[in-house]
C-alpha cells in the first residue's frame, strides 16, 4: 500500500468534495474504493457514484473491515468527510494509517478547521459562511415512487425556501415513470434540475433500488417538508395505474 | 358605461374589500364576478356573503360547483398529485366553513351572465373547468365567442390576466350529404376574449389582485393590479389550519395551474 492510497476529503456543504472524487474516479484505471462514513440509510453519494462508476466499488456504514480488506489487496481509497462529522474523530479513526488530506472549501472561507486540518486545499463552490445552527434532515425513500409534475413543484419549493433557508440539498429519487434521478442544490449555484442515472427503467412493481432525499439547513419545517414528501409518493393503485398507462404507451410505439 | 369584472376570489375577503373600494374609485356603475368564490383561501363564508349582499351578478365558478356537486374533476384541474392532493384538504376545509345559505347561494349561481353583446362565464362557455389559454388555437378560440352570441367574451379561471383580439374572421365549413357538397362561410366582426384574472389567488408573480374595467362606449379593457395587505390573508392561511404553503405561494402570486398551461387540453369533464 503506497502512502497516498487513502485520500480523505472534507469540507463544508456543497463546496464540490464529491464532485472532486468523482473528476478523479474518471481519470483512475486502478483498482478504486469509495466510502463516505455517517450517511446511514441515506447513501446519496455512494448510489451516483455507485451508478456512475460501476468500477468503482463503493462501501456504506458497517463495511469498515471490508474497506480495510480492499486496502491490504492494493485498492486505493476516497473517503469522503461529511460536513457534520467532527474532524477530531475522523482523526482519532483513522489513527496512524499513512493518507492525504484534501479540504475542498470556497475560497471565500479563510482559516476554517479544514485549512487547518488539509494537506491540500482546493478551491470549491457552496456556502460563503460557515454553517453553524443548521440542521441536517434526511429521509430514506427506498420503494417510493415520485409524480414528476409534483417533485417539479416541491423542488421549486424548496429551493425558493418555502420550507426555510436550505444550505444544501441532495436526493436520488425514483419516478413514477420508472427512472432514477439525482438532484442537487446549493444557493447560488446548482439546483433547477435532474440528472437521470443510467440505471435500467422500472416498469413494473415498486422500486427496489435507494432512494433518499437530504436537506441541510437552519430552522426547516420538517413537518411540513415531510407531509410534502409524502404527498408527492405514489399510492399503490396509482402507480398500477401509471404503469399500466406507460406500458401501453410504449406498445403503441 | 364602466363596468368592472372580477374573478376568482377564492375566500381572499382582503383582497375583494380592497378590488371593491378600487371599483368606487374607478367609478364603475356595475360590477360582474365570474365565480371561484372559495378554495384555497380562508375567508369563504365573508366572501360569499359579500358578493350576495352587493348583489353582483356572478357565474359559477369550478369550485363553486364543486363544493354543491362533489369533485368529479378532468385531469386539468390537478397539475400534480401534489396539488390534487392539497387542493383536496382546501376543499374539505372549504367544506366546513361554509353555511348552508352560502351551498344554496353557490348552487343557484348561473353557468353564463349575459349583458347587452358581452357574456360572462369562469372558464369558457363549454365549462367552467376549462382554461382559455393566450396560446388557445385561434380557430377553438374564435368557436368559444361564437357559441355564446356575443362580441366581447369574458372569462377568468387561469389566474393570469389577458386580452385577446379576434381580428374579423372568416370561417369556412364545407358539408358532404349523399352526392351533394355544401360549403357555407361565415364572416365574423371583431371578437374580444377578456381574462380578468384573480382577485385572490393571483397566478402573475406578484400578490396583488387584478380584475378589469369595461368601458362599453369605447370597448376599452383596462387591467387593473390592486395591491393589498395580503399578508393578513396570509397569516390567517395558517391560523385557520390550511396548508401553510397557500400562504407561501399566495405572497408569491404562485396559484397552482401548471397543467393549464397545456394550450391544447381541452377539458373532458
Amino acid at each position: 500500500m503506497s502512502k497516498s492510497a487513502i485520500t480523505l476529503v472534507a469540507g463544508p456543504p456543497g463546496a464540490g468534495k464529491t464532485t472532486w472524487i468523482r473528476h478523479h474516479l474518471d481519470d483512475t484505471s486502478n483498482p478504486v474504493v469509495y466510502f463516505s462514513p455517517g450517511n446511514g440509510n441515506v447513501p446519496i453519494d455512494q448510489t451516483i457514484i455507485a451508478a456512475e462508476f460501476p468500477q468503482c466499488q463503493t462501501l456504506t456504514d458497517g463495511q469498515e473491515l471490508e474497506l480495510a480488506k480492499l486496502l491490504a489487496d492494493g485498492y486505493s481509497a476516497y473517503i469522503e468527510i461529511g460536513f457534520y462529522l467532527e474532524l477530531s474523530e475522523i482523526d482519532k479513526l483513522i489513527g496512524d494509517i499513512p493518507h492525504h488530506r484534501v479540504a475542498v472549501v470556497s475560497s471565500k472561507l479563510k482559516n476554517t478547521e479544514w485549512h487547518e486540518w488539509a494537506n491540500e486545499i482546493i478551491p470549491g463552490g457552496g456556502a460563503e459562511t460557515l454553517p453553524s445552527t443548521s440542521q441536517l434532515w434526511r429521509v430514506p425513500m427506498t420503494g417510493q415512487a415520485i409524480d414528476p409534475d409534483s417533485l417539479n413543484a416541491f423542488w421549486y419549493e424548496l429551493i425558493q425556501e418555502a420550507y426555510g433557508q436550505v444550505e444544501r440539498a441532495k436526493a436520488i429519487l425514483n419516478l413514477a415513470d420508472g427512472r432514477c434521478i439525482y438532484g442537487e442544490f446549493t444557493p447560488g449555484i446548482q439546483g433547477d434540475s435532474f440528472i437521470e442515472l443510467t440505471l435500467p427503467r422500472l416498469l413494473e412493481g415498486r422500486p427496489e433500488g435507494f432512494s433518499g432525499l437530504e436537506i441541510f439547513g437552519p430552522n426547516l419545517d420538517q413537518k411540513s417538508l415531510a407531509q410534502t414528501i409524502k404527498d408527492c409518493c405514489l399510492s399503490d393503485t396509482e402507480l398500477q395505474h401509471y404503469q399500466q398507462q406507460m406500458s401501453q404507451q410504449f406498445e403503441e410505439i | 358605461m364602466k363596468i368592472a369584472v372580477m374573478s376568482c376570489i377564492h375566500g381572499n375577503y382582503e383582497a375583494l374589500d380592497a378590488v371593491l373600494l378600487d371599483i368606487d374609485d374607478q367609478k364603475a356603475e356595475k360590477i360582474f364576478c365570474l365565480g371561484d368564490l372559495v378554495g384555497y383561501g380562508p375567508f369563504p363564508h365573508a366572501v360569499v356573503e359579500q358578493i350576495r349582499s352587493l348583489d353582483i351578478p356572478t357565474c359559477q365558478g369550478c369550485w363553486d360547483e364543486d363544493i354543491v356537486e362533489g369533485l368529479n374533476a378532468c385531469e386539468c384541474s390537478y397539475p400534480s398529485l401534489l396539488a390534487e392532493k392539497r387542493s383536496k384538504l382546501a376543499h374539505e376545509w372549504t367544506q366546513q366553513h361554509l353555511y348552508p345559505e352560502d351551498r344554496e347561494f353557490l348552487a343557484e349561481l348561473p353557468h353564463t351572465v349575459r349583458e347587452e353583446n358581452l357574456c360572462f362565464v369562469h372558464g369558457s362557455p363549454h365549462s367552467n373547468h376549462e382554461y382559455l389559454l393566450p396560446e388557445l388555437d385561434a380557430f377553438l378560440a374564435l368557436e368559444r365567442v361564437l357559441s355564446t352570441n356575443a362580441d366581447v367574451l369574458f372569462c377568468g379561471h387561469t389566474h393570469v390576466p389577458y386580452i385577446r383580439t379576434l381580428d374579423a374572421s372568416q370561417l369556412e365549413i364545407k358539408v358532404k350529404y349523399g352526392e351533394g357538397k355544401k360549403s357555407l362561410s361565415f364572416t365574423t366582426p371583431l371578437k374580444k376574449i377578456v381574462n380578468v384574472g384573480s382577485v385572490g389567488e393571483p397566478r402573475h408573480g406578484r400578490p396583488n389582485a387584478t380584475y378589469v374595467i369595461y368601458n362599453s362606449e369605447t370597448e376599452e379593457v383596462t387591467l387593473r393590479e390592486v395591491e393589498y395587505d395580503y399578508q393578513k390573508t396570509c397569516a390567517a392561511i395558517i391560523e385557520k389550519g390550511l396548508p401553510a404553503i397557500f400562504a407561501w405561494r399566495l405572497a408569491r402570486g404562485l396559484e397552482y395551474a401548471e397543467r393549464a398551461d397545456d394550450p391544447t387540453h381541452v377539458c373532458e369533464r
